[in-house]
């Protein structure tokens, strides 16, 4: 009952993320007054390119994303959604539509003129649809004392990104993200998009609510 | 708006000189836990149990991990003493069956204003604790009407998701939840009335458990899941005017709940229900002296529910009590003196339908004194009366130098009666409880008088408002104490109590050292750290092993604007040996036909990591939370038989209506 491998390197990498936000510029600034000031509205298309244990049974299809981003007291603060039909393939499981929804945050930084890269750490709420499940799937996961039900777990999301802004809001942005959805056997999906995105300004009375 | 640190501002204007200002003066307050209002926001307090996690000298051996389901031996020591349990001054008697059922409680931590805890020996508001008690103040609000409410749900990992269908097929987890409060308040210049409820419901999906629960399944469908459930109500009312203050408050609980006993070694499914009412008050006789009162009536009714393999657990008890004191304060320091009855009846309907009866009169004297020269010497002392007399004393010094410093030494000795336990083994053997139904676990002789010493000497220092360290040391022996020192048997994969050894002279003394400090780093950045190290000096240490002999925690809270605050907190605890779960170590239980767990004696060193965020909205009115619990996602069991923690998030949605 110790602390895993896999347990040790997210604490790692959530405790320098965690450094980073303490230390950062941010920290001794009581006013914060760019929070808010604008909303990026992303949406980007998401494809899954690892392979493991998962992809034995099943294979996801092309995916999308519609993620809404803006500056907070430190760095970004940012929700998204993905849908993702996962296909099966075989016919001992059903396959399913998964809809992901992310809460996280994350730094960007400036490399040159209009272009960014960033790091971002999320909590995922992922929620699994089975599609058809027949009666010896059922019978089996009944046995196990599992459920056919909508299926849904929690876990983290680590994802870097690089962005490029047009002129007028507009942009374009690359992410690869590192899932984990912490079901009893780990969901490890790495996906990489590539998306466009429009900056608008938050309307005065929504940063109003939102300070 | 409330602001719950405040609220009970007008209350404390009439009563500071004589109750309040006799606590604040007491310089052994230094050395009790008080969580105020600002405290449990700061370290994010959800539940009660949190709060024992993170209080020093206390191990949890709650079996579920999120209720509060006490056992006596897995407390504070040897035994032990009850921690008494008061909500406003009044206590709340929710013990049977030797558990202590802390969630049936009628109020939950968001309408608390403040939770005092006390790890040691003292006389505080009129009752001696021996080895602890437990203060919960509910909110006020100030002038006007306010609304508040909280609803919070939580998931605990480890779901199968969908490799159900797979090789890799695990049994479901159970969301956590939801947890929701509400309560209406309204205060005028003289008057203050509120109301609220509570309810949640907490699954129970670990292997260990669901597989002893199994035999007690109800409901229908192939996924059902056990669930404790409870709802409650508490209305609180005061009144005060230059003279007098009094105060009325009620509440009920009601609950199906799982009870772990030591006489079946498992858990029961209960149905339990408990309710108090409560009147009390003070008067002004002179700007010096007060007079104070109280009156209460206690019900716990608890029954097995359902009843599938005939174990019988009855517990219907009242109790009524009154307390009368006299608060004196005057130049160099306060004294209050008191009498208090409390009557027990406890019905034994399959015992020829009697009720048993039991009285403890107890009569208390506190007196704290400044010497000069900023020394201060206290003495509490008090004696109880049921069928033998016992008596309780506890004696002091805090010097404050002319700096930083303050030291402080304590020494304190009491006796106490098995009558003050309420324990079944009280009811048992001296009142026949259960004579019928529970003839098969008769007991050799209670001891007469248990005995408990204890010397504190500690050393606190204020370096600046921002910074505070404390360390002292504890020596404690408990004489002639008693404990059921049984075995878990395997019963298939199943448990149940089996050797039983009824221990009456247990004799066992300790050292432990506590450190804390607490310091802010920026005004908008607060961290605490404690630090506890444990150490039997004497006794039988296989009985003792499960108390850790390291504890430690550290909270980091960083605020950087009002609306919004980031918080942090690394817990750790060194490894623990349990003998009563030796027989089971290494008793299979198969969750289903290729999934596996293992009961084990021994619970591994804790590291745990938790991470959470709230952001306030709409001037504070509405706020969202989420809470990461267990991040690293160590298994972890608090307990041989208890459920096995793993990565859990909280969302919770909170109310605040000026």
């Amino acid at each position: 009952m110790g602390v895993t491998k896999d347990g040790n390197l997210k604490v790692i990498s959530l405790l320098i993320t965690v450094a980073i936000f303490f230390t950062s510029g941010n920290l001794k600034a009581q006013k914060f007054p760019s929070a808010f000031e604008h909303i990026d509205v992303l949406l980007s298309y998401q494809q899954n390119v690892n392979q493991n244990y998962f992809h034995d049974y099943w294979s996801p299809d092309p995916a999308f994303q519609l993620e809404l981003d803006t500056p907070f007291y430190a760095g970004n603060f940012f929700l998204s959604g993905r849908f993702n039909s996962v296909r099966h393939k075989t016919n001992e499981v059903p396959g399913f539509d998964n809809i992901q929804v992310t809460v996280g945050w994350g730094l960007r930084h400036e490399v040159v003129e209009r272009v960014k890269i960033g790091g971002t750490v999320g909590t995922l709420f992922s929620m699994m649809a089975f599609n058809y499940v027949s009666d010896e799937q059922r019978d089996f996961a009944g046995t196990h004392f599992g459920s056919t039900s909508p299926e849904s777990e929690i876990g983290l999301v680590f994802g870097a990104d690089i962005s490029y802004e047009f002129s007028g809001g507009w942009g374009i942005r690359v992410n690869w993200n590192r899932d984990i959805v912490y079901t009893q056997t780990k969901m490890k999906l790495n996906y990489i998009g590539i998306g466009l995105y429009r900056k608008f300004n938050t309307p005065i009375w929504l940063q109003e609510v939102l300070h | 708006m409330v602001t719950r640190g405040a609220a009970l501002k007008s209350i404390i204007k009439i009563i500071c000189p004589f109750m309040v200002c006799m606590y604040l003066m007491n310089p052994v307050s230094a050395q009790k836990t008080v969580w105020k209002a600002d405290d449990l926001n700061r370290h994010e307090v959800e539940t009660l149990h949190d709060i024992f996690t993170l209080t020093s000298g206390w191990n949890n051996a709650s079996n579920d991990d999120a209720t509060i389901q006490f056992s006596r031996n897995a407390l504070a020591g040897p035994g032990g003493a009850w921690w008494p349990v008061y909500l406003n001054g009044t206590e709340l008697n929710v013990q049977n069956w030797n558990t202590q059922s802390l969630h049936t409680i009628p109020v939950s931590i968001n309408q608390l204003d403040s939770v005092v805890i006390i790890e040691s020996p003292m006389l505080y508001k009129g009752t001696f604790t021996e080895k602890g008690g437990i203060f919960l103040y509910s909110s006020r609000a100030e002038r006007g009407v306010h609304a508040q409410g909280n609803m919070v749900f939580g998931n605990r990992s480890g779901d199968p998701g969908p490799f159900v269908y797979t090789e890799y097929a695990t049994r479901n987890i159970e969301r956590l939840g939801p947890f929701a409060d509400a309560q209406l308040s309204f205060r005028s210049e003289n008057y203050g009335i509120q109301a609220g409820f509570k309810h949640f419901v907490h699954a129970i999906t670990d292997v260990f458990q669901y597989r002893r629960l199994t035999p007690f399944e109800f409901g229908e469908g192939t996924h059902r899941h056990e669930k404790i459930r409870s709802t409650s109500i508490f209305a609180n009312g005061d009144i005060s005017t230059d003279i007098f203050y009094h105060e009325v408050q009620a509440g009920y609980s009601e609950s199906t709940d799982f009870l772990f006993t030591e006489i079946y070694g498992t858990e029961i499914p209960i149905d339990q229900k408990f309710g108090f009412i409560a009147l009390s008050g003070l008067a002004k006789m002179n700007e010096n002296v007060a007079l104070n009162y109280k009156f209460s009536y206690n019900s716990n009714n608890t029954k097995e529910y359902p009843n599938k393999e005939d174990r019988w657990l009855r517990w219907n008890q009242q109790v009524t009590a009154g307390k009368t004191s006299i608060s004196h304060h005057f130049e160099n320091g306060s004294q209050q003196v008191g009498f208090e009855a409390n009557f027990f009846g406890l019905e034994d309907e399959e015992s020829a339908n009697r009720t048993l009866n039991m009285q403890l009169y107890k009569a208390f004297h506190s007196i704290n004194y400044r010497l000069g020269s900023g020394l201060q010497a206290y003495s509490n002392f008090s004696t109880i009366k049921a069928k033998k007399l016992a008596i309780k004393m506890n004696l002091g010094f805090n010097y404050q130098t002319r700096s930083i410093s303050s030291f402080y030494l304590d020494a304190s000795y009491s006796q106490r009666l098995p009558e003050e336990d309420n324990s079944l083994w009280f009811w048992m053997e001296n009142k026949g409880f259960g004579a019928d139904t529970l003839a098969d676990y008769q007991l050799s002789d209670l001891p007469t008088r248990v005995k408990f010493l204890q010397t504190k000497l500690g050393w606190k220092a204020t370096i600046s408002e921002q910074f505070n360290f404390d360390i002292y040391m504890v020596w404690s022996r408990n004489i002639d104490e008693y404990i059921m020192n049984y075995k878990l048997e395997p019963n298939g994969s199943r448990i149940e109590s089996g050797e039983f050894d009824f221990i009456n002279n247990l004799e066992a003394s300790f050292l432990s050292i506590p450190l804390k400090i607490s310091s802010e780093i920026l005004p908008s950045l607060h961290q605490s750290l404690t630090y506890t190290w444990t150490h039997q000096l004497s006794g039988n240490n296989t009985l003792f092993d499960m108390m850790p002999n390291h504890k430690f925690s550290s909270n980091l809270k960083w605020k950087p604007v009002d609306s919004f605050l980031i918080w942090t907190r690394f817990q750790a605890q060194s490894a623990t040996n349990w003998a009563l779960a030796e027989p089971i170590d290494g008793l299979e239980v198969r969750a289903n036909f290729n999934q596996s767990e293992f009961y084990s004696s021994r619970t591994a060193a804790l590291f745990q990591w938790d991470l959470g965020i709230k952001k306030y909205f709409w001037n504070h009115r509405v706020a969202f939370s989420l809470d990461m619990k267990n991040i690293n996602n160590q298994n972890y069991r608090n307990h041989p038989v208890g459920p096995r923690n793993a990565f859990t998030a909280f969302l919770g949605m909170h109310i605040d209506m000026p």
